[in-house]
This record gives C-alpha cells, sequence and structure tokens, in this order.
C-alpha cells in the first residue's frame, strides 16, 4: 500500500463542512486500520477472485498492432470484471470497509450509472441498504443502468438540483450523509473527493497495475515502456500508474476532449483550461469560470463528463510523471469501430479515449516498445449512444417496432 | 466603526437575542436583493449575511441551492455582489458578513479578496468549507489582521473538547452553531440536548453564539432566548421569496411583511 496522504504536494486536502468532521475521521481511522490487517486484504482478494472475476485478462491486441505496425499494443481487459467496468473493484473495497465499520446502509453518487451499478451490486452482495443518487438529467439518459440499479434493490433517487447531473450527485450524497453518518457510508467513486477517499480508491483500484506487471512479467519477462488510461475523475488510470510511478514507464492520461479543446464542450482540465480550485471538499484542477462556478462539461462519455480531477494525478501532472492529452467525439467513435473490427470486442467510450490516443502513437513506436491501454470499461452499455451513430436507421427501426410490441405487451 | 468592532458591539446591547437574517447575494435579482438587505435593515435585524452566489454549495439545503443557481444563470458575479454591499453601506450601518465557499474566494485571490471586503465595508466572513485543520488555508489570520471577524461553524457531531479548537484562531465575538444534525431549511424545535449543545459551545468557546438551520417563527427565537446570542433565519425568508415570485407579488414587500412576523 502506499502511503496515506493528506495532500499530493499542494493538492488535495479536506475541506468539508464541520458536521462531517467526525464522518471522516471515523473513516479515516478505519480506513488506517485496514491498512494494516491482513484478514482484511485476504477476504478482499477473495472477493476480487471470485466475484468480480480478477485477475481480469491481459490480452496481447496482435492485429491493431500489426495493423500500425510499430508499438506491441497489450489491452488490460477491466471491462471483463462483473458489472463491466473497473469500478466494482473500489465499490467492493469500501463495502467490506463499512460492513467492517458496522454500517448497514451504503450511499454513492453516480454520474453514468456505472460506478451506481458497482455499489448497487456490491451493497447487495454485502446485504446492505443502497440509495444512489443521480442528477434527473442523467437518470433520464441512462435509464440501463437505473434499471440495473434497482434490480439490485438499490433505491435511486433523482437530484434535481443545478446541472442535474453528476457534480449536483455528489453534493446530494454529500448532504444525505450529514443527515446519517451513524449508519451510513459514502461510497464516493472516484479518486477524488476530501482525503482519505483519493488514496482509498487508489488503493482498491491498484489492482489493476499490480495485475498488469505481474501478466506482462509472466509473458515476456519485462515492464511495459507506456501505460495509457482514459481519466474521468481518475480511479481507473491512478488504478493502473500506481504500480509504475516508481518504475521507468511512461504513464499517458487521456481526458475527454469533447467537440474539440476550444469548443467549450469537452472535459479537458489538465492542459491549460483548468485552474487549481477547491470545490467538492478537495483542491486540485477545475473546469471553473472567473468567479469559481464549475463550468458546464461535455464527453460523449458519460463517465468523463466532469470538472475536477483527482488530486494525485494534478500533482503527477506537475512533477511531470504523467503526461496529459486528449481525444475528441469523434476520434473516440473511431476508436470503437476500429477495436471491434480488429480485435472483436467493444470498449466503452470512457476506455476508447486511451485506444485513440494508442492508435494515434502505434505507428510512430518501434517495434519493441510495449504499450499496455486500459479498457476501463465494456462497451454494452454505450449501445443506445453508439447504435443511433452507427446503425442510425436500423437502430430507429427496432426502437419503434420495439415500442410497438411493448405497448401491445405492457 | 467597522469590522470586529461593529459585530462587537451589536452583541453588547441589551436586546435578549439578536437576529441575524441571510440572503443570497444577487437573488432573485441584484436591485431585489439589494432592497431586501435593505428592509432587514429597517426591519431591526442586528447582522445580515450575503451570500456569494456559487455553484457547489455542499452545505446549503435546496432551497439555497437552487437561488445560488438562479442567480449564476442571471449572470451574478462575486463584483457585482461587491458592488451591491458598497451601495448598501452608503445608509445601511448594521453589520454585513460575506458567506461563501472557499471557490469564489480562491477565485478572486484570497488576499485581493481581504482587501475588498475591507473597502466595501463588510464587517465578517462565514465559510462553511474552511474547516480548522487545512492550516495552510491561512483565512482566519488574515480576517483577524484586517479586523473583520471570521466566523467559526460549529456543528452538533463537534466534541466538546474540539470547539475551542475550532474557535481559537479567529477574533470573531461570535460562532456560529448548526442547530440539527443535516443541512439548512427544515424545522427546528430546541431539546434538552439542543440546550445542553449550546452551553457547551459558549462555555468552550468564550463567545457569543448565534444559532441557525431552521429558525421559521418567532416562537423558535423565543425558544432560544437564555441559550443563544442571536437567531439566523434563512430558507426560511427564501422561501417567502419564491412564493412571492410564483404569486407575481414583490419579494421585497414579503420579506418586509415575514420579517414583522419575527420581531420580539
Amino acid at each position: 500500500m502506499s502511503d496515506n496522504q493528506r495532500y499530493f504536494g499542494k493538492y488535495g486536502g479536506r475541506y468539508i463542512p464541520e458536521v462531517l468532521h467526525p464522518a471522516f475521521e471515523e473513516l479515516e481511522k478505519a480506513y488506517e486500520d485496514i491498512k494494516e490487517d491482513r484478514s482484511f486484504w485476504d477476504e478482499l482478494d477473495e472477493l476480487y477472485k471470485d466475484y468480480i472475476g480478477r485477475p481480469t485478462p491481459l490480452y496481447y491486441a496482435e492485429n491493431v498492432s500489426k495493423h500500425f505496425g510499430g508499438a506491441q499494443i497489450y489491452f488490460k481487459m477491466e471491462g471483463n470484471a462483473h458489472t463491466g467496468a473497473h469500478k466494482i473493484n473500489n465499490a467492493v473495497g469500501q463495502a467490506l470497509l463499512a460492513k467492517k465499520m458496522g454500517k448497514k446502509r451504503i450511499i454513492a453518487e453516480t454520474g453514468a450509472g456505472q460506478h451506481g451499478l458497482a455499489t448497487a451490486a456490491a451493497a447487495a452482495k454485502m446485504g446492505m441498504e443502497c440509495e444512489v443518487f443521480m442528477g434527473e438529467v442523467d437518470i433520464a439518459r441512462q435509464h440501463p443502468n437505473v434499471f440495473g440499479m434497482r434490480l439490485f434493490g438499490a433505491t435511486v433517487t433523482p437530484v434535481t438540483d443545478g446541472t442535474k447531473t453528476l457534480t449536483d450527485a455528489v453534493n446530494a450524497a454529500l448532504k444525505n450523509w450529514t443527515e446519517r453518518v451513524e449508519d451510513t457510508h459514502y461510497l464516493l467513486g472516484s479518486a477524488l473527493g476530501p482525503h482519505p477517499y483519493p488514496s482509498m480508491v487508489r488503493d482498491f483500484q491498484s489492482v489493476i497495475g499490480k495485475e498488469i506487471k505481474e501478466q506482462l512479467f509472466e509473458k515476456i519477462q519485462r515492464l511495459p515502456d507506456s501505460c495509457i488510461a482514459c481519466v474521468g475523475g481518475g480511479s481507473n488510470s491512478i488504478g493502473m500508474f500506481n504500480a509504475f510511478l516508481d518504475e521507468s514507464v511512461q504513464l499517458i492520461g487521456v481526458e475527454a476532449g469533447g467537440e474539440g479543446a476550444n469548443s467549450k464542450r469537452h472535459a479537458i482540465r489538465m492542459s491549460g483550461q483548468g485552474r487549481l480550485g477547491i470545490v467538492q471538499a478537495y483542491k486540485s484542477f477545475f473546469l471553473q469560470d472567473d468567479n469559481g462556478s464549475l463550468l458546464p462539461t461535455h464527453s460523449i462519455s458519460a463517465g468523463l463528463d466532469y470538472a475536477g480531477i483527482g488530486p494525485q494525478l494534478a500533482y503527477l501532472n506537475e512533477q511531470n510523471r504523467v503526461e496529459f492529452t486528449s481525444a475528441t467525439d469523434a476520434e473516440v467513435l473511431d476508436a470503437v469501430a476500429f477495436t471491434a473490427k480488429m480485435e472483436g470486442l467493444i470498449p466503452a467510450l470512457e476506455s476508447s479515449h486511451a485506444l485513440a490516443e494508442a492508435y494515434k502513437r502505434a505507428a510512430t513506436l518501434s517495434k519493441d516498445h510495449v504499450m499496455v491501454v486500459n479498457i476501463s470499461g465494456r462497451g454494452d452499455k454505450d449501445m443506445f449512444i453508439t447504435a443511433p451513430f452507427f446503425d442510425g436507421e436500423d437502430w430507429l427501426a427496432f426502437l419503434k417496432n420495439e415500442i410497438i410490441r411493448l405497448e401491445k405487451e405492457v | 466603526m467597522k469590522g470586529i468592532e461593529r459585530i462587537q458591539k451589536v452583541f453588547s446591547t441589551s436586546k435578549e437575542i439578536k437576529l441575524m437574517t441571510h440572503v443570497v447575494g444577487g437573488y432573485p435579482t441584484i436591485p431585489q436583493s439589494e432592497g431586501i438587505v435593505h428592509v432587514m435593515a429597517k426591519q431591526d435585524v442586528d447582522l445580515v449575511e450575503i451570500q456569494l452566489p456559487f455553484s457547489d454549495p455542499i452545505a446549503d439545503g435546496p432551497v439555497i441551492v437552487q437561488a445560488n443557481h438562479v442567480a449564476l444563470k442571471a449572470g451574478v458575479t462575486t463584483e457585482m455582489v461587491f458592488s451591491m454591499i458598497e451601495r448598501l453601506r452608503k445608509d445601511v450601518s448594521i453589520p454585513l458578513l460575506i458567506m461563501s465557499y472557499l471557490n469564489p474566494i480562491y477565485a478572486f485571490g484570497v488576499e485581493a479578496f481581504i482587501d475588498r471586503v475591507t473597502a466595501i465595508g463588510v464587517d465578517g466572513v462565514i465559510i462553511p468549507d474552511c474547516p480548522p485543520e487545512e492550516i495552510e488555508m491561512n483565512l482566519p489570520e488574515l480576517c483577524n489582521i484586517a479586523g473583520l471577524a471570521f466566523v467559526p461553524l460549529i456543528a452538533p457531531t463537534t466534541k466538546k473538547d474540539r470547539m475551542h479548537y475550532v474557535a481559537q484562531r479567529s477574533l470573531s465575538p461570535f460562532v456560529y452553531a448548526v442547530l440539527r444534525l443535516g443541512v439548512t431549511g427544515k424545522k427546528t424545535s430546541l431539546d434538552t440536548a439542543t440546550i445542553d449543545y449550546l452551553k457547551q459551545i459558549k462555555e468552550s468557546t468564550q463567545r457569543c453564539v448565534a444559532a441557525g438551520f431552521g429558525i421559521q417563527e418567532r416562537a423558535q427565537i423565543d425558544a432560544l432566548i437564555g441559550h443563544a446570542d442571536c437567531g439566523i433565519v434563512g430558507s426560511a425568508l427564501l422561501k417567502r421569496v419564491n412564493n412571492a415570485l410564483e404569486g407575481d407579488m414583490d419579494p421585497v414587500e414579503a420579506v418586509d411583511s415575514f420579517l414583522k412576523t419575527l420581531k420580539g
């Protein structure tokens, strides 16, 4: 485990309202305790193995590698994890911790619904009550995940404040926690927010990088030359990078370029557009206006559509340890189609940002360059976004027929 | 007289229980919120906290959150609220405090913010996301030097031995006591636990105590007499404003008539 840090350089901290102070003290202590508790990690390893399906494969993407004729490209298949993305690693870890803390109820925020889905599954598995806060706008556009969460027995509570999206869901969850600190754990979904969440979420996600290291060593007895991951809040990327921070491995984070860096419709925080701020109880880079209010963001992938970034990533960028770049919505859709055709797998739109960057670089690199791309999630969940794009009229006809059929039946 | 001194003077009057009211700067509009503060001063309110609109007010209830977003959507800026206070200061003599989350202050520049608010006649600041553990955030000290009250916030979850710690860096004559778990805007009654809690705050911090989050009627303010020095009314006022807007009435008048019912 990495050291427990309140700050990463000048980033991080815990800028919470006073009412939450004891809740965070309790959580920090519990997290400190389990760090040294072998039995906790043994129990978690069992869950990782049998429930999540870990280790997820490290797959040599031979067809795309040969296509570009440069780097050898490996995919870390986090999308193969239970519920379809890396989010479950953290959800199960924190749910187990909450159970050890004697909590009966779990709350979470969710944007696209992937973290909500993972949390609802973990809560069901642990036999705990679960309430997920989700912006009204997100509920309307991510219905399949809402349905999934409800099937897992969770209550999905619409958030009608502000922009009615992820950032408002975070605020709603924090507020709900202030009302029920005694029996409730707030299961935050990314490596951000007030301390200890950035460290704790990183620790639960660092299994990704650890496995990559072992698997690659087993296959080719060496370290990768580069690792590429998409960056929303930053949990899949820091989970991948953490094992390589002290190695000479190039680390690349790819942000959501949306409709382009100059479009004002993107979520690029790290390439000069975000500014240092303190929002949602942590200090980091945020897309904000001159008055310090968060700006609306855009991405084709809901999971990257957020104005802040994890404090450790902001620090690693400052230290020139992680390089940041971005991919546009259009580049991402190309990467989905190309990967599906070449390798027979559909990556999530989020992960396809990392793939788009990998494909930009591959041909320019030598044949002995080993690159690992984190496929943080699988793309089934994106069908309602990708199908209209790739399969326009047929998809529309299908939906129309489905409606007619359902109206007859229901 | 200004800043800490002006606040000190309010708390040293013989009035049994003082009243502090809250407005979201620029809500519903700049002229209306300016009018509301005028009405507050006229109706014997003792202190007014003026909130800088912000996108992510994590400690506020839905009514205040919504007002923040409406003000932001209408284009209200930090500078517009400052100009409003500057105008108000010409004929309003009661203490005016800024309530703000850290980021609007951080975006303005912490030292520039202190200079500016001091210059326009603000007397203190209330910042809900600036806990004492974040020692590098030296706002309490900067406020002390500028003669501004950095108002410490205490919650029912604050342990007795922590109350002093929360207040110690500030020279504010009073502390802000949150009266129940959760966020602003729900009804509060004064039970023995609350009375003990207020007593502990007074003992531990040796400051005057302003108690808030949930006061809606005069009876609740009266219930505070002997236990706190000041009652705080926030969401209840905003609800009157919203009701007036929905019924096509004048929100300034709605605040005026509501404040009359709060008078002792």
